[in-house]
């Protein structure tokens, strides 16, 4: 099923960017002076941006290309849309992938403590501020991050990846530079995902220790360290896995708002230009990569179930 | 950037912390204190750090159409022609040595000095000028902004190495705008053309665009995609050497986040919203950084009404001066804008004509009586104007076409609505994306629209919008037409005399004003901010950036403050501008 999903996404997205009223012939009207755009201009455009061939005829071009992994090039400045999107990548993975390491890292210790306490103080206190925080929208944290360590403090650069001279800095200083860039945007990216899922994790290992198993566990003599990590934990990655299918590929699309107040160079950034400007190809060559990350992290899901759970590798 | 990386301290309580209070301003007058002769005073290893709103979509002035790309020009271009702050036609001498009309303006030659350089040392010779006006006229080559006015040119020859010889399709006193067209280097793009002849879908011409070799006194050295671009002076530059040794563009388009970087320290310049000027810019903060500056840009926004008959009520000219009496200006310059703006006299520049006021003023009285007289009176049973047809009673009203995102139109139109409904009028409005709002305007569906127009340097600019011409395929999406104002363009763009033309121009506005197919409602100032340590700034009417010689005359003092650090003035901030009555 997975080619014909393919195909579907990128029909279906071709077809609606197509279909909807604005060009990039117009879109792009408003230039230096007086900023208008003439009719006589506007038909220059169409024909250079090839917009005058029939629909059908025009993704079948365009598919042709892509399966030769050509996806043609950005209406906005000529470059090849592979080049134009991989130098967005490289700044959207470095924050998100980071993020959702250091998440995991934070929210399964804690949702274990708190699941193991349930009831306890610090299981309410926990639940409360994982609902707290994920109730804060990330750019109003991220204003009040700048405004205070960037702005009053200046502790931590709040613009862009990199530093001015980044090209002759040596290594660490290069490594050091872009982790400090990257702390206020990776701040905000990393609450929102950490209370969203302590509370899930949290609630799964409740339900896991309620087994029977689990209890068995307990009556032969097993320490409570022993039974969560050999039976309870296993046991949560299965949802955990399913949840984070579903995260990934929606983190990895870049957030427009926290990469425009941030000035990131990100993925969000570049798909919200390209919607503005009209890039056709951009967009789609976008939307290919989208589908093959939902697709492909579905299938590595679907592989890491069957790791870490037997029932489903027999099945 | 100074970023230091403390240890945290606890951070309870800092959200308390008393940011941007206080009224303190520093002097601004400093800001335009012209680069010293005296280099010594001058700072010649600092860096300048600029901001963009968005990347340019190329460095090849050929294909320049925005106003980012533009930006660019004066400082990787030395052209032979340039605009003054101005605004003014000006012969560059540092690239011409001389220029004369023939022929009762049908031509002119044009003698290039003789040690120009690209920046890869090829000598800059009459064959790039050639070559370049070729590519402009090249219906492969997509040159939207370079093609207008060039067009006039039907020959350009290189009479020797060092001369051109233009040829016009007419007499035309636009003819000196004819000539000022961007230049590229032959030898870089012509052997790339062979594969590529739009100059944008190889990656050879992509690079050239990308990586321009160009004769200004700055040099592209780094393009961090999405990030910044830094733009380095060319020490082989033969002309007067620019004071800062490395311009440093940050890519931030949220004007939120660029307020922030000014104010951290990470950027000398940004232009303002309105509400930044007015609300933001106030605090200590800010006044510690630098200093926000106002000056006359010849921007107008307007509301263009379709003449064209798909709404039977704005095909009258009586309707759409009762219209433009419906615009309350004083309250939407108040409230909208801060008090910033001016109330729109007209759409030329004092400069192009006599000065003399032409908007009609708020009078709704007056409108009614304008209205009943075109037939459009107030029925007994609603309060709404009708008018009784043929066909029946048609309703008096127009659905008004604003741009999403921009955070002023909304307001406008409620105001305008407001006085619209006390003469029984209805107005709807319909937000557009950008895209849509242009499609809809070239195909001429709309009853109305609110958009913003520039003027150019020359007042025959406003052919594209006024004249018969531009009506079906032009700028002119009113579809506007007066035999008298297309008689009065094609006078005016042909008189060389510059008082004569003026009075020209000044009968095209009085004409237009009176027919009414758009109503101009408030002139845009340039806002700016700029921090302390920026010098020789000039303010053309397209702001800072666009005029000679523009960033090339900016500098920084070697010493903190050379002169003597001003006093905090306490009070309203200061404009340092000629015009300064801020509030």
């Amino acid at each position: 099923m997975t080619i014909p999903t393919f195909v579907g996404i990128v029909l279906i997205t071709f077809l609606l960017i197509h279909l909807s009223p604005g060009s990039p012939a117009s879109g792009t009207a408003g230039g230096f002076g007086d900023g208008g755009i003439s009719s006589v201009d506007h038909d220059r455009l169409r024909t250079h941006f090839e917009l005058d061939a029939p629909l059908l005829s025009r993704f079948g071009r365009w598919l042709t290309r892509v399966i030769r992994f050509d996806f043609g090039r950005s209406f906005a400045d000529g470059r090849p849309v592979s080049q134009r999107i991989l130098e967005r990548l490289y700044p959207t993975l470095l924050v998100t992938l980071v993020t959702i390491m250091i998440g995991l890292c934070i929210v399964i210790p804690i949702a274990s403590y708190a699941a193991l306490h349930a009831g306890k103080h610090f299981d309410r206190i926990i639940l409360g501020a994982c609902v707290g925080f994920y109730a804060i929208p990330p750019y109003i944290v991220g204003m009040v991050l700048i405004l205070i360590l960037g702005v009053r403090f200046e502790w931590l650069p709040f613009s862009g990846l990199t530093s001015e001279g980044y090209s002759e800095m040596r290594l660490w200083q290069k490594f050091v530079d872009i982790i400090q860039h990257s702390v206020l945007i990776g701040c905000c990216f990393l609450y929102p995902l950490v209370a969203y899922l302590v509370p899930f994790v949290r609630a799964t290992m409740l339900s896991v220790l309620n087994e029977d198993f689990v209890r068995a566990a307990f009556a032969r003599g097993l320490t409570k360290r022993q039974v969560v990590f050999r039976h309870v934990l296993p046991n949560t990655l299965g949802p955990l896995l399913t949840v984070m299918g579903l995260i990934v590929p929606a983190v990895l699309g870049g957030s427009v708002v926290l990469e425009v107040m941030f000035a990131w160079p990100g993925m969000g950034r570049l798909l919200y230009e390209s919607i503005h400007d009209r890039d056709y190809p951009v967009i789609m060559g976008m939307t290919v990569l989208s589908a093959v990350i939902v697709l492909g992290v579905t299938l590595v899901v679907d592989l890491l179930h069957a790791w870490s759970d037997p029932r489903v590798r027999y099945a | 950037m100074s970023c230091r990386l403390r240890t945290i301290p606890i951070l309870v309580g800092l959200l308390a912390f008393p940011y941007g209070a206080g009224t303190i301003a520093f002097g601004t007058e400093r800001v335009f204190d012209a680069l010293p002769d005296d280099r010594t005073l001058v700072d010649e290893g600092a860096t300048l750090r600029c901001r963009l709103r968005s990347e340019p979509s190329s460095f090849n002035p050929i294909l320049m159409f925005t106003a980012i790309d533009a930006q660019f020009d004066y400082l990787l271009w030395d052209r032979p022609f340039v605009l003054n702050d101005r605004l003014e036609w000006t012969i560059n001498p540092r690239v011409v040595e001389s220029f004369e009309f023939n022929d009762n303006h049908l031509s002119a030659t044009l003698t290039l000095e003789t040690d120009l350089r690209w920046q890869d040392d090829v000598p800059l010779t009459a064959a790039d000028i050639v070559f370049s006006w070729q590519r402009i006229l090249d219906d492969n080559v997509l040159a939207r902004k370079a093609r207008h006015g060039t067009d006039q040119i039907v020959q350009c020859v290189a009479v020797n190495p060092m001369q051109v010889r233009f040829t016009f399709k007419d007499a035309l006193a636009t003819n000196r705008w004819s000539v000022d067209f961007p230049i590229i280097p032959k030898h870089v793009y012509e052997p790339l053309m062979n594969d590529d002849s739009t100059m944008q879908r190889s990656d050879g011409c992509v690079r050239a665009n990308r990586h321009p070799v160009g004769n200004g006194p700055y040099r592209l050295t780094e393009w961090a995609s999405g990030e910044r671009i830094v733009l380095t002076r060319w020490d082989d530059y033969r002309g007067p050497k620019p004071a800062f040794a490395k311009i440093v563009y940050r890519v931030i388009s949220d004007n939120n986040a660029a307020l922030l970087a000014f104010e951290a320290g990470e950027i000398d310049e940004m232009s303002l919203a309105p509400r930044q000027y007015a609300e933001d810019c106030v605090g200590q903060r800010f006044a510690s950084r630098g200093v926000k500056v106002r000056g006359e840009q010849w921007t107008n926004y307007y509301i263009g009404w379709n003449t064209r008959g798909s709404n039977s009520f704005l095909t009258d000219p009586r309707v759409r001066r009762a219209l433009g009496m419906s615009v309350n200006r004083p309250l939407m310059n108040g409230r909208v804008f801060f008090g910033l703006f001016r109330e729109s006299s007209g759409f030329f520049p004092n400069a192009f004509t006599n000065g003399e006021r032409r908007a009609t003023s708020f009078n709704l009285d007056l409108a009614a009586k304008l209205l009943d007289a075109a037939g459009w009176r107030v029925s007994d049973d609603d309060g709404r104007r009708y008018r009784s047809t043929d066909v029946g009673k048609v309703r008096a009203g127009f659905v008004l076409n604003l741009v999403s995102g921009s955070q002023t139109s909304p307001h406008v139109a409620d105001i305008l609505r407001s006085d619209l409904a006390k003469l029984g009028i209805e107005m709807k409005t319909q937000t557009l994306e950008w895209s849509v709002f242009n499609e809809r305007n070239l195909a001429h569906e709309f009853d109305a629209f609110l958009s913003a127009w520039t003027c150019g340097p020359d007042p025959d600019e406003a052919r594209n919008l006024f004249h018969s011409n531009a009506a079906d395929t032009g700028r002119n999406y009113v579809g506007y037409k007066n035999p008298k104002v297309d008689a009065l363009f094609d006078e005016g763009v042909r008189e060389t005399d510059a008082t004569k033309r003026a009075e020209i121009y000044d009968q095209i506005e009085r004409t237009i004003v009176e027919d009414e197919p758009c109503t101009f409602l408030v002139e845009a100032p340039t806002l700016w901010a700029f921090g302390h340590r920026v010098r020789g700034v000039t303010l053309s009417p397209r702001g800072p950036l666009h005029s000679f010689p523009g960033i090339r005359g900016w500098w920084t003092p070697n010493s903190p403050d050379p002169m003597g650090t001003p006093d905090p003035i306490d009070g309203p901030m200061q404009t340092g501008l000629p015009d300064s009555d801020a509030p």
